[in-house]
């Protein structure tokens, strides 16, 4: 049998109406590396996601997990409070669901006709990546830029003042 | 640097898939030294992150008996990080993130991340996802002693979205094509191949636009010959004669000028209509998914602002540069033949002029586009705050829209300053060096005239130098442009011809059979379908409807049911499985006899500009008065219809405005009942009318459904109490099927959708 296989589709869940504690819930990957969320140390979810609620402005003060369908099953605030462990892994999945390199210096951007190619330093390592036009580019009220490439990876300069001058020049230009 | 290596492997790996096993030469060796004597690899993916999220070239492949994960580490030889027998696979899936996806793989004991990737490898992905499922299920099948399922083909995932399909570089947004891959030359030479019908009148034209240009320079002339044999000479003869010669290059250069003009607009207009009426036939015959991939309004700027640009193109903008070119060529010649000396003293400033538009040409678009965008944020301030000003002042917030609104203004008035800087610093230093160029050719003119009286540069040589020169540097400084005006045309062509090229997804089979009247027998066949890679809309379906049966679809939102309808009058086709009718695969039929067969009345019904009659007789525009009124009558729209002060004759506005949703939605099926179709499909058809109008509609729709294989989607189940069968979808799956009663009794998906609604037009009887 699939594991993923469900014969009949759960209740809905009883937490959805408030905004749980860290204390409240556990984390654990079960044997087929499946994210499990237990509440209360009494009800277990089983491969669940978690879904950051302001992922652009503060990335996990709130994270929901989502069950079957796409339905949340519990929403926490403040995972940080979280136990070492739960944490660990929801840290772990976080970063996967919203990986998103930070862009540390840029070699060159070459523009032809609209489009950009990027040949960038990140936290992640090099990479070069190709923008479809220039409203992929933008620029938060924060100050922050986040560029998505063509093919919907996310990039992010997290301080554009931050960067040496001759990445600043380049990205001046772009935005 | 892995990540360049990477980088430049995904395009490899996306060129190689012609190949036998689509893998790059550098990988063969070392693959070949990590596999057994007898393995062979199915199935491979090439993904771009390590375990960690660092970047990083890592590989999957699936051999015949094994799932391999290898680190091609340089120098010291690769490196196996997962080496897993396929017997032990039950389970694989995609993942997909944000930014991001991972294969997970699972054993009936353990659950593990096989490989990370970043975008750019989905298609990929899914592939290899596809045939580590396959594996999975023969091996469940195996293992309960079941048949194994037979292999199917990979399906081949699209993943050129926002790419060029020839070279895999991102498409600039504006531009649809690639730039890059566009080869000017073939445009022209095919842009041509529209002219060649009309060639003696493009020559015409060519032939007049030469001839001014020749005319032009006459008047220059003859002020030398004036200057130094007629005043000179102090003949009056000639004065007359120079008179006359310059009423007469008047009067050609008028007559020629107008003849010109309206022959080359007759070319230009006459190509832009051939064009037009090309492109909108072959836009009829594209498929749906054409329309899907492309926005309504970039086809319809193809069809409209792309043909005018390139008839202003071939009107105006190619005799400009033909003209600039020969004017450039003449005058050049007519001034060294004049004085070679000081020829070669105007041409000093030439290569700057160049230079400095070129330069100035590319500053000032980036300018101009940052200004754009400046607008365009502008604008959406306006577009929120005007429409929305009864929400803006209900909370109080005039004064946050105001700064919000100057904030934007002001930075887009030090864009525009920018702007300003520029072409206030360009404009005047071109000018400067034109005239630069003159009052050197001027002081040395002046100082050889002068000093050497019986010399062969004369007084009435020099003014005619000057006067040339200035007809000169205007052609040069647009040489820096031709390229761009260039550019622009061939993009409108090749968006045309990209059109023109554009073949339909569904093709018909070359022996495509004619059914001239179904019975109307549906089945599906194990059928896979998906709008995306690894995303199946629909995902294994399989039933069977007999003629004239009546089945209702039923399921969530977004369970795959208007799918399922498109998938039957073949506006897609399906990734595998097969959709018979009749016993006939519906790729063995031709389109045209399928979709004659098929009636179709929509949630949203679209009407035509036009008359009702008109609308109704849509797919029949033959059909009698009498048809007419019958159908109007079968779908309980006689009544208003009769009612309005033009009756049938009515016109409706553009998307029918004058009518209410439930009248529209009954002459789409008048529209409908006129065709008589053999399978009839309702998508919804009652969706957003009141109570009794959906009475109303009930009952035309009850007349229509008798004895046609009909497929209904409905979201009040009120409505399918009439079907035979219930066809319960969820996530792409048929999870029941069944008549109403059986389902109830079941307790399944069907009997609590039924529950939920019942308690909701509870709230709505009150």
């Amino acid at each position: 049998m699939n594991p993923n296989e469900h014969a009949q589709p759960p209740e809905p869940s009883p937490y959805r109406e408030e905004i749980l504690t860290p204390q409240r819930v556990r984390l654990r990957r079960d044997q087929f590396r499946r994210l499990c969320l237990l509440v209360d140390g009494q009800r277990e979810f089983t491969d669940v996601r978690a879904a950051a609620a302001f992922p652009m402005s503060s990335r996990a003060n709130f994270v929901g997990f989502l069950g079957e369908r796409g339905r949340e099953v519990a929403l926490i605030r403040d995972p940080e409070r979280l136990d070492r462990e739960s944490r660990a892994l929801l840290e772990e999945e976080i970063a996967r669901v919203y990986f998103t390199p930070r862009i540390t210096h840029i070699y060159r951007i070459d523009e032809t006709f609209g489009a950009s190619r990027w040949e960038v330093e990140t936290d992640r390592g090099f990479t070069i990546f190709e923008v479809a036009d220039r409203e992929q580019i933008r620029t938060l009220a924060d100050g922050r830029i986040l560029i998505q490439d063509v093919d919907g990876t996310r990039f992010e300069i997290p301080d554009p003042g931050a960067l040496d001058l001759a990445s600043q020049a380049m990205l001046d230009s772009e935005t | 640097m892995s990540g360049e290596i990477t980088s430049k492997r995904a395009s490899e790996v996306q060129h190689a898939q012609g190949d036998s096993d689509g893998l790059p030469g550098d990988v063969r060796p070392w693959l070949e030294g990590l596999l057994r004597p007898d393995e062979r690899v199915e199935a491979s993916l090439c993904a771009d992150l390590l375990a960690d999220g660092r970047y990083g070239e890592r590989w999957a492949f699936l051999t015949n008996n094994r799932l391999l994960v290898v680190a091609p580490m340089d120098g010291s030889g690769p490196k196996v990080e997962l080496d897993l027998p396929t017997a032990q696979i039950t389970g694989c899936r995609v993942r997909d993130f944000v930014s991001s996806g991972a294969l997970d793989v699972t054993t009936s004991e353990r659950g593990l991340e096989a490989i990370r990737f970043t975008r750019a490898f989905r298609a990929e992905a899914a592939t290899m996802c596809f045939a580590l499922e396959q594996v999975a299920r023969e091996n469940t099948a195996s293992n309960n002693g079941e048949a194994v399922p037979v292999r199917q083909a990979p399906p081949r995932f699209d993943n050129s979205a926002g790419r060029c399909p020839k070279c895999g570089r991102a498409l600039p947004r504006w531009s649809e094509t690639c730039l890059n891959c566009l080869q000017k030359g073939k445009l022209v030479v095919r842009l041509f191949s529209y002219i060649y019908p009309y060639r003696w009148l493009a020559a015409l034209g060519l032939t007049c636009t030469l001839a001014l240009t020749g005319l032009r320079l006459v008047p220059t002339y003859l002020t030398k010959y004036l200057i130094d044999d007629v005043i000179g000479a102090n003949d009056l003869n000639r004065l007359f004669i120079v008179i006359v010669s310059l009423i007469a290059v008047a009067v050609g250069t008028a007559a020629i000028g107008s003849i010109r003009t309206y022959v080359m607009q007759w070319v230009g207009n006459r190509l832009m209509y051939d064009l037009r009426t090309q492109v909108f036939d072959h836009l009829q015959v594209l498929t749906l998914s054409y329309y899907n991939r492309h926005q309504t309004g970039h086809i319809m700027a193809r069809v409209t602002s792309d043909i005018v640009r390139l008839q202003n193109f071939i009107a105006e903008g190619l005799q400009d540069i033909i003209v600039n070119v020969v004017t450039m060529v003449l005058i050049c010649g007519l001034l060294f033949w004049l004085d070679p000396r000081l020829a070669l003293i105007a041409m000093g400033p030439i290569p700057a002029i160049v230079i400095g538009a070129y330069w100035f040409g590319r500053r000032v678009h980036r300018v101009y586009h940052k200004i754009w965008r400046r607008m365009s944020l502008i604008s959406a301030v306006l577009a929120d705050t005007i429409p929305g000003i009864r929400v803006v002042k209900s909370f109080a917030q005039e004064r946050r829209e105001s700064r919000r609104f100057e904030a934007r203004s002001a930075d887009l008035f030090h864009q525009e300053l920018r702007a300003t800087r520029l072409s206030s610093l360009f404009f005047p230093s071109m000018g400067f060096l034109t005239s630069f160029g003159s009052m050197l050719v001027l002081g040395l003119g002046g100082y050889l005239v002068l000093t050497q009286p019986d010399g062969p540069l004369t007084l009435g040589s020099l003014v005619a130098f000057l006067g040339y020169l200035m007809q000169f540097y205007q052609p040069v400084t647009t040489l820096g442009e031709i390229n761009h005006r260039l550019q622009h045309a061939a993009t409108s062509a090749e968006r045309v011809f990209e059109v023109l090229d554009a073949t339909p997804e569904v093709p018909e089979a070359p022996g495509a059979i004619r059914l001239p009247s179904i019975k109307g027998d549906v089945e599906f066949r194990d059928v896979r379908f998906g709008y995306e890679p690894g995303r199946y809309a629909l995902d294994g379906i399989s039933f069977r409807v007999q003629p004239g049966e009546m089945i209702g679809l039923v399921g969530p939102s977004g369970a795959g049911k208007s799918t399922l309808v498109h998938l039957i009058c073949r506006f897609y086709d399906v990734d595998s499985g097969q959709i018979l009718i009749d016993g006939h695969d519906i790729r063995d039929l031709s389109l045209r006899s399928l979709r004659e067969q098929i009636g179709v009345v929509l949630q949203e019904p679209f009407l035509f500009h036009g008359t009702i009659t008109a609308n109704i007789a849509y797919a029949k525009p033959n059909a009698s008065p009498e048809e007419v009124v019958a159908a109007a009558r079968a779908a309980n729209a006689h009544d208003f219809i009769m009612a309005l002060s033009d009756g049938y004759d009515t016109v409706i506005g553009e998307r029918g405005q004058t009518l209410s949703g439930g009248e529209r939605q009954r002459v789409s099926i008048a529209r409908a009942i006129l065709r008589n179709p053999r399978i009839l499909i309702l998508d919804e058809a009652t969706a957003s009318v009141d109570t009794e109008t959906e009475v109303q509609i009930q009952r035309a729709i009850e007349r229509l459904v008798e004895n046609r294989t009909t497929f209904a989607i409905a979201h009040r189940l009120s409505t399918l109490r009439k079907a035979h069968r219930l066809i319960v979808l969820e996530q792409g799956k048929l999870v029941e099927i069944g008549p109403h009663d059986e389902l109830i009794r079941s307790g399944g998906l069907y009997s609590r959708l039924c529950h939920m609604q019942s308690e909701l037009s509870k709230i709505r009887a009150w």
